[in-house]
């Protein structure tokens, strides 16, 4: 998989229906449910949630990345019913998040370690125009950045049984979130929650080990 | 310090050097919701809270707070496995509703409209709410029978919603035991709510976060009881430090034996405890004399609190009929709990005079 660079404005590239996104090849993963039920590492964080058998209804996600110079943009496209409201107390919403490694040894698996801790850009369904930078450090530890910095910029539109999600932001961070340089490669994993299933936390879908990706030029 | 690093284990946040409780004597109380207004209106005023009564007080036999709380699951089964439940709905916690006050009052529409509720979600007429069933009971006419159970956060010993929480949001604190919940840390994913057999946490759906009672420990730290206890016109709480051996708390849970936990097979250890109601209206015959026997039946009871539960209505019994002897009675006179210093030892202050000081800003 690679980011393709893109002669577009920040605005197109955010649009998950841009006319942008109809020229960048997309790509298939599948998706599986974590695994929870048995994980002895997941018993110590939550046997709670340990006990969780029926998640990771979602089982692909396409996805499709590209870069501007100036900002970094990913484009996942999955099927499901749509959940973007939590209207009654035991509502969920659907969710989709991108991780990337900030050290070469960070595991997608572990979620990042404390010497080696990973990235991840969040978005939720009742989130209108924003997702949350997330760093982690191992199972149980991911906590919403504080940084003064941009948020993630998210776009999300439902068509057709289909979720269609952007998220964005700038190729460069200096704060400890991942960095991305053109013509270098960067490592990316998905995962996906779908809100009908109460799927959230751990209980999700997710894509496995890191995926390759070169930046373009 | 029992806040500790989000990779901390589940022990370490558990830990506590003391740990404070509660007794609620049954038989006193009144089912008045003296309790559960002061509660309210110190820490549930708030946008996203209208529906939670983290103090609430219902009829039993009865559905409780909130709606069959006891059958959603949560807590522990008899293996000691971790055994997650259902959440309750706006519905189930009772709801807050709108009243069409301004169409009645200021409409002049006054003499056509009644004054009706409708609930938050839907805007429809409520199907539930807060204490729906409030003194209807059990039993057979003519010996119907009911009495209040007023309930809160247990701040269980082994609680079940610190172990749930993949965050380590929720800890238990050091110098009290009291069971908190971080702000900060919550992603709102209700694992917890899932986990507490006693549905002793809810979610604000304003915040995307959940909430609990937590013993007004802003309270507690200044020496004054938590409100729902000192509120209480029936005198019917205790609290204090659970190993305080001078106090009254100490000598009925751990001398006398009186004071017994709420569902102890949820498996958590909850530091509130009930002096269980020991007698009740003298039921009628089939010829409509009056017989000497109560209309509450053990096995109520037992559902409630186990199999101990027995005993105990023995012995108050007994003692009972020690004091109507003319005899001694140490447990009756404390049952009676004179003073608000005997039944909050350590925890007396008047609250009118340091209050205001944490009082929560209440937005408009």
């Amino acid at each position: 998989m690679k980011v393709s660079r893109v002669d577009v404005s920040d605005d197109e590239l955010g649009d998950p229906h841009g006319k942008v996104w109809q020229s960048v090849a997309s790509q298939n993963f599948p998706l599986v449910p974590t695994p929870l039920n048995g994980n002895p590492a997941i018993k110590k964080i939550s046997p709670f949630i340990e006990k969780s058998t029926d998640h990771g209804t979602i089982n692909q996600v396409s996805v499709a990345s590209a870069h501007n110079g100036i900002a970094l943009a990913v484009h996942l496209t999955w099927a499901g019913e749509k959940h973007d409201k939590m209207v009654d107390l035991d509502e969920f919403v659907d969710g989709a998040a991108v991780m990337f490694p900030l050290t070469p040894n960070a595991s997608a698996f572990l979620m990042g370690s404390p010497t080696d801790p990973v990235n991840a850009w969040y978005w939720k369904g009742n989130l209108t125009d924003q997702g949350f930078d997330v760093i982690a450090q191992g199972y149980g530890t991911s906590a919403r950045s504080r940084s003064a910095h941009e948020p993630i910029r998210a776009a999300a539109q439902h068509v057709a049984g289909n979720w269609h999600l952007v998220m964005c932001r700038a190729l460069k961070a200096d704060d400890g979130r991942a960095n991305f340089k053109p013509g270098a490669a960067t490592r990316m994993a998905f995962a996906v929650w779908d809100g009908g299933n109460r799927e959230r936390a751990g209980r999700k879908s997710f894509s496995g080990d890191f995926i390759k990706v070169d930046i373009d030029p | 310090m029992a806040f500790a690093p989000q990779g901390a284990s589940k022990e370490e946040l558990k830990r506590h050097s003391r740990h404070i409780a509660n007794i609620i004597d049954l038989n006193k109380c009144m089912g008045c919701q003296t309790c559960t207004q002061a509660c309210k209106s110190l820490w549930t005023s708030r946008e996203g809270t209208e529906q939670m009564r983290w103090m609430n007080v219902t009829t039993y036999p009865g559905a409780g707070y909130p709606r069959d709380y006891e059958k959603m699951g949560g807590g522990f089964d008899e293996q000691g496995e971790p055994s997650p439940g259902a959440l309750p709905n706006m519905s189930d916690v009772g709801d807050a509703f709108k009243f069409n006050h301004g169409e009645v009052l200021y409409g002049d529409e006054g003499d056509k409209v009644r004054l009706k509720p409708s609930t938050t979600l839907t805007g429809d007429d409520p199907e539930w709410g807060y204490n729906w069933d409030e003194d209807e009971g059990g039993g057979e006419w003519p010996n119907g029978y009911y009495f209040y159970l007023p309930r809160k956060c247990y701040h269980c010993t082994d609680a079940p919603c610190l172990d749930a929480c993949t965050h380590n949001a929720i800890y238990k604190r050091d110098e009290d035991g009291i069971v908190v919940l971080d702000q900060d840390r919550c992603h709102g994913d209700r694992l917890c709510v899932e986990a507490c057999p006693y549905k002793a946490i809810y979610y604000n759906p304003v915040t995307e976060k959940g909430e609990k009672c937590m013993m007004c420990y802003p309270r507690v730290e200044q020496g004054i009881a938590p409100a729902c206890d000192r509120q209480c016109p029936g005198r019917t709480r205790l609290f204090g430090y659970i190993d305080d051996e001078d106090s009254d708390l100490y000598k009925m849970i751990h001398v006398h034996k009186v004071a017994i936990p709420l569902h102890p097979e949820f498996g958590t250890e909850p530091n509130v405890f009930y002096i269980p109601p020991f007698e009740s209206t003298k039921a009628f015959a089939e010829d409509g004399s009056i017989t000497d026997n109560g209309r509450l039946e053990m096995n109520v009871l037992e559902e409630l609190f186990g199999p101990d539960v027995e005993g105990v209505v023995r012995k108050l019994r007994g003692e009972r009929a020690k004091k109507q002897r003319g005899e001694e009675s140490v447990i009756m006179d404390l049952l009676i709990g004179r003073n608000f210093w005997d039944r909050f030892k350590g925890f007396d202050k008047d609250p009118a005079e340091q209050v205001m000081t944490f009082r929560p800003i209440v937005k408009q």
